[in-house]
């Protein structure tokens, strides 16, 4: 779990990214890091994973985001 | 930027982070994983050392193809002598990971015979030691 919010963040934003997001920035932004505001519905991108959340932190300092990698499974490999 | 290979053969680095512009830095040891596409991993304790607040969270794939959900924190790196906003992914693992978020752009050199690393910046076109 990411906090008592996260796993309701995540998955509203994993909702907005399947239904209204996925096959534009895969056409567009292939390889971008997206980080999605689920309450407001805004989108911000980036070529870096710090830049599309840094950019949701700033318009929303008070809310929390879930990042994506525009056309990979998830954000990030570890390992 | 210089670092060394320890007894174990991770490439360790020594990156300053704080958590806001007015904080005092701290200096940490980060392995250099390139199996890591992300920016930088820190351990859920030094996180709380810290006391970085929490901006999102993303999914990860783990070595052994699982897939997990991590919590971000926002901070700040002093990268190359200049200081700028960070999102720091949080696991439960013991050590800090630079991944390659952090490397495009530069040219990592490691020499597993004298244990030496150095990372240059081929954006800042300089090295600047730490």
């Amino acid at each position: 779990m990411v906090s008592k919010n996260g796993p309701t963040v995540a998955e509203a934003a994993r909702q907005i990214y399947e239904a209204q997001l996925r096959d534009e920035l895969e056409a567009t932004h292939r390889d971008d890091f997206v980080a999605i505001e689920p309450t407001s519905g805004d989108y911000f991108l980036g070529r870096t994973l710090s830049e599309a959340i840094g950019a949701a932190r700033s318009q929303y300092p008070d809310r929390l985001a879930h990042a994506f990698r525009v056309g990979h499974p998830a954000a990030v490999h570890l390992g | 930027m210089k670092g060394h290979v320890d007894h174990s053969g991770r490439a360790l680095l020594s990156v300053e982070l704080k958590p806001r512009w007015e904080s005092d830095p701290v200096s940490i040891p980060v392995w250099v994983d390139t199996g890591f596409t992300g920016e930088l991993v820190l351990p859920r304790t030094i996180i709380d050392q810290l006391h970085l607040d929490q901006s999102g969270s993303v999914d990860a794939i783990l070595a052994d193809g699982s897939r997990v959900e991590l919590p971000t924190f926002s901070c700040l790196i002093s990268w190359f002598s200049r200081w700028q906003p960070l999102e720091i992914i949080a696991n439960e693992g013991e050590f800090p990971l630079l991944g390659v978020g952090m490397l495009l752009g530069c040219e990592l050199r490691i020499n597993y015979d004298s244990l030496h690393i150095e990372l240059y910046s081929e954006i800042t076109k300089h090295d600047s030691p730490t």
